[in-house]
């Protein structure tokens, strides 16, 4: 089956810990990086998709990015929401929009600014809705989305017999293939005393156990696959979408998500190389990769352990270091990162060249959208 | 719009239920999966099943210094709800049966047996 759309631009802004600008100047950045890396200028864009953080205060990236940009006439602009699915919500909305001949080049971005000194450890307190009930976590003392993730955990953790060894195994995985990503930010050597040391924020997860936060955007420029041939970068085709929601609160809707996209590719689990997911916390990272199939119910720790996911493993996994050791761009960590490897950009951390599977994940594991991607315009 | 604070303020947990089909429903749900919209607010036993927890290490309010244990239960009708748990730094395992307590409106759960 042949491929209908195609990244063919990828750029970053500055990424920080510190203060560098507010998330609309950051995605005036990003964006300008994509554009330049397709060989494109800005009049050459038809269609802008604009994501976020739900916890960014209301108004951070308006539609007016646009004109910050010097954009337009437009056919296709719109800020999309679909909590930690947001990017690839975006890039199927851009996919769809570029099969049907509306738009020609399309740039999704995804910019945040949620680190912003002494005072910003408010927008992490802010308690995520489990119940429905209007302001009923916070009432309970539930703060953060740490703590709906730790109750997952709790319950994932308890279900299969997994430890928080097993949550140490995850993360020292996803560091060891940061240790190879010049981009990354915990980039150390991490062991299992470390972890066992690191202290608890809300049991059973660490501090360890948490996406790193930064300052800063990426964007991708999409355009149609019949022309994707034509840019500065080896283009990365976009194969298949698809989504799952269960909505009873379990992350069961990814099953779906993953096997819709695989059917939309045409391939089966088997000819997947190496999967991007949204992982904000290490329990999650492993109750996602029991949840794609990547591994038996409960088995996650196993095979995490027996080096599967890691450098030189069988089925790489956040070969960047995900949220945990390279950075937390919420859903568009997992893209960026599958965009450098089907171009065979990883340098030291390149995996086995093959459809990459990519994730986004929304809510506490309840939203998900899934894609695949791949060098080759024709799979199967 | 009634809602669990309602009867919590007068002392009482309840759920909820379609009046039609007497399908018991989450807490936050305004109608039913078969779109009927009238909801019947039943009595609850107050016996609920721990589902998850976790124990706060961390302070993110005065009004919760740590440790605290903030569970989900299912209760033994079906919806399935968070609570505080009278527990502080000693949670139940996952599995245990819990009892609700309704105290200033505020809805808690403790162990089968634990002093008030």
């Amino acid at each position: 089956m042949a491929a209908q759309a195609a990244i063919v631009g990828l750029g970053f802004s500055a990424l920080s810990r510190e203060p560098v600008g507010t998330a609309r100047e950051l995605a005036v950045d990003a964006v300008l990086a994509a554009v330049a890396d397709a060989g494109m200028k800005p009049a050459d864009v038809d269609g802008l998709l604009i994501t976020g953080s739900p916890s960014a205060p209301v108004g951070a990236l308006p539609l007016r990015l646009q004109r910050d940009l010097s954009l337009g006439p437009l056919r296709l602009l719109a800020k999309i929401d679909g909590e930690g699915t947001s990017v690839l919500q975006a890039l199927q909305h851009a996919s769809l929009a570029l099969q049907a001949g509306m738009v020609h080049n399309v740039v999704c971005v995804f910019s945040d600014a949620r680190v912003q000194g002494s005072g910003s450890a408010a927008g992490y307190a802010k308690a995520m809705e489990l119940t429905g009930i209007p302001d009923w976590e916070a009432q309970c003392g539930l703060f953060g989305a740490v703590g709906a993730y730790a109750l997952a955990a709790s319950r994932h953790l308890a279900r299969f017999g997994l430890t928080e060894d097993d949550l140490a195994a995850y993360a020292i995985s996803c560091r060891q293939w940061a240790a190879l990503n010049p981009q990354a930010f915990l980039r150390e050597p991490l062991t299992l005393e470390q972890h066992r040391a690191s202290r608890h924020v809300a049991q059973p997860l660490r501090v360890l156990d948490c996406a790193y936060a930064v300052n800063g955007a990426a964007a991708v420029v999409m355009t149609a696959a019949q022309a994707a041939a034509d840019h500065a970068q080896p283009p990365v085709y976009v194969h298949g979408f698809g989504q799952g929601h269960a909505g009873d609160g379990s992350s069961a809707g990814a099953r779906g998500a993953v096997d819709g996209a695989l059917r939309m590719a045409g391939i089966s689990m088997r000819d997947v190389a190496m999967a991007q997911i949204y992982d904000p916390f290490s329990s999650a990272g492993l109750e996602l990769i029991e949840a794609y199939g990547l591994c038996d119910a409960g088995d996650s720790g196993r095979f995490v352990r027996s080096g599967a996911t890691a450098p030189g493993g069988a089925m790489p996994v956040n070969t960047g270091g995900g949220h945990l050791s390279g950075f937390y761009l919420q859903g568009m960590t997992p893209v960026a990162e599958a965009v450098v490897q089907a171009r065979g950009q990883g340098g030291a951390r390149q995996a086995r060249r093959g459809p990459v599977l990519v994730g986004g994940m929304g809510g506490c594991l309840d939203y998900h959208v899934v894609a695949v991607f791949s060098e080759h315009k024709a799979l199967a | 719009m009634t809602g669990i604070r309602d009867f919590l303020a007068r002392g009482e947990l309840r759920y909820p239920r379609c009046r039609e089909c007497g399908e018991v429903l989450a807490y936050a749900a305004r109608s039913c999966r078969s779109g009927h919209r009238a909801i019947d607010w039943h009595v609850a036993s107050g016996k609920a099943t721990l589902r998850a927890v976790t124990t706060y290490r961390q302070a993110y309010s005065d009004a919760f210094p740590p440790p605290y244990s903030v569970g989900e239960l299912e209760l033994d009708e079906g919806p399935s709800i968070v609570a505080l748990l009278d527990a502080g730094a000693q949670p139940p395992r996952i599995g245990t049966h819990l009892i609700a307590r309704v105290s200033d409106g505020r809805l808690t759960f403790h162990a089968e047996g634990a002093a008030p």
